[in-house]
């Protein structure tokens, strides 16, 4: 299986890449890892790197809808972490109770507010910090993207309300997946990851 | 003048919000409709067309406006060239700046097509402009400016708000911007110019 990170500009670090790929390796050293970069600089070099693009340029988060081009070099199954996952438990564990012909992403079940019920609201209950898919499905939601890519970029704070707003269809990893730093202080079960949600990145404590 | 324009966005924007109701959902245009008219992007274009006007000289010829939005560059230039025999043509890539541009300079005699700003023939026209340099690729915009006839005129905006998602292509300051533009020109560059807009500022090259 392929496992992504992506890293581009400079709010996180190739050492944070490194940090994450050290303790996800711990559970499984199997899998093929890889960073899909504009700065490969400084990353263990048993990353493989993917470079970005230069064209279209893209900001921050928009980078991870890259993944589903149809030109992204990667085949079979894939899984997504975002830099700022803390590993708390094998997360790969999860993997057989995931289709991957379908989008799987993770469920913010701690948005418990109905304000997220209202047929009007902007933001959404998932969060694109852990992806399953398998490579060169999906790819529908880069192709509209590009058809009209400012005005996305103008309407939309990252890919979760693309994903949602757009009416992808998605998956979601079981609530016991994942802990939320901010919303979740004391919880009953053993999460594999814990979610940072721009927290500033510094404050995590992790070894 | 500005008060009927002010007047017709708020009428599309009842018109997007009942669609919301009944048909396709994109609210986000009311605000993207709202930004489109909003005090600094008139401030900026009133700029770009006293500063052209100038330059110009000219009651004659055809004007391209690449990502041209919902049409305010192109009013305001008619404003300015009430001249029928001055043609303007507003060009954007999202479909939804040519059905709203019609509806809301209906009777300013501007050509209003979907398309991107290097995809139609430019050689025709006697000036090329954009305002949104600073959502445009570096290579598409040089192929905008090389695309032009060598005696065409060339008027470019770009602004150094790096913030937004979508300013993929800001600039630091307008010697950066000017010093980009002119090696692709044919003559010079005849202006360039800092409108200061509060927190960030808005930079204009005019070239040949």
């Amino acid at each position: 299986m392929n496992v992504i990170f992506v890293k581009w500009g400079t709010k996180y670090s190739s050492e944070d890449v490194n940090t994450l790929y050290n303790n996800l390796k711990e559970y499984n050293n199997k899998h093929t890892y890889y960073c899909y970069t504009d700065n490969p600089e400084g990353l263990d070099k048993h990353i493989d790197v993917i470079w970005i693009p230069p064209s279209p340029r893209l900001k921050k988060w928009w980078n991870k809808l890259r993944m589903f081009a149809q030109e992204f070099p990667l085949e079979g199954k894939c899984m997504f972490f975002d830099i700022d996952t803390v590993v708390k438990n094998d997360p790969f564990k999860i993997l057989d109770q995931v289709d991957f012909n379908k989008l799987t992403i993770l469920n913010c079940h701690w948005k418990s507010d109905p304000i997220y019920d209202r047929l009007t609201n902007y933001d959404v209950r998932i969060a694109s910090g852990v992806i399953t898919w398998t490579a060169g499905n999906h790819t529908e939601m880069w192709d509209k993207f590009i058809t009209n890519k400012d005005y996305f970029l103008r309407k939309y704070k990252g890919i979760d309300r693309y994903i949602v707003h757009e009416n992808y269809s998605y998956e979601t990893f079981p609530h016991t997946y994942i802990q939320s730093y901010k919303h979740q202080k004391e919880i009953d079960y053993e999460p594999a990851i814990m979610t940072y949600e721009e927290v500033d990145f510094a404050t995590r404590n992790i070894k | 003048m500005q008060q009927e324009i002010l007047n017709r966005t708020l009428k599309l924007i009842e018109e997007v919000y009942d669609e919301s109701m009944y048909g396709e959902n994109d609210i986000y245009r009311i605000k993207d409709l709202i930004h489109s008219v909003d005090t600094n992007h008139w401030k900026s274009k009133q700029w770009l067309v006293d500063e052209f006007y100038k330059l110009y000289d000219h009651d004659q010829g055809s004007f391209y406006v690449g990502g041209g939005w919902y049409g305010l560059l192109s009013y305001l230039i008619r404003d300015k060239w009430p001249d029928e025999n001055l043609n303007i043509t507003s060009g954007d890539i999202d479909p939804r700046c040519e059905e709203f541009g019609w509806k809301l300079y209906h009777n300013s005699d501007i050509n209003f097509v979907t398309e991107d700003m290097i995809s139609s023939d430019l050689h025709e026209y006697s000036a090329i402009i954009s305002t949104s340099c600073e959502h445009v690729e570096p290579d598409v915009l040089e192929k905008f400016i090389k695309s032009k006839n060598n005696d065409a005129w060339v008027v470019l905006q770009s602004n150094n708000y790096e913030e937004l998602d979508s300013h993929i292509n800001c600039q630091p300051d307008v010697m950066t911007f000017a010093n980009w533009v002119e090696p692709l020109l044919s003559e010079r560059v005849y202006f360039a110019g800092t409108l200061r807009l509060g927190d960030f500022d808005r930079f204009m090259v005019i070239g040949k």
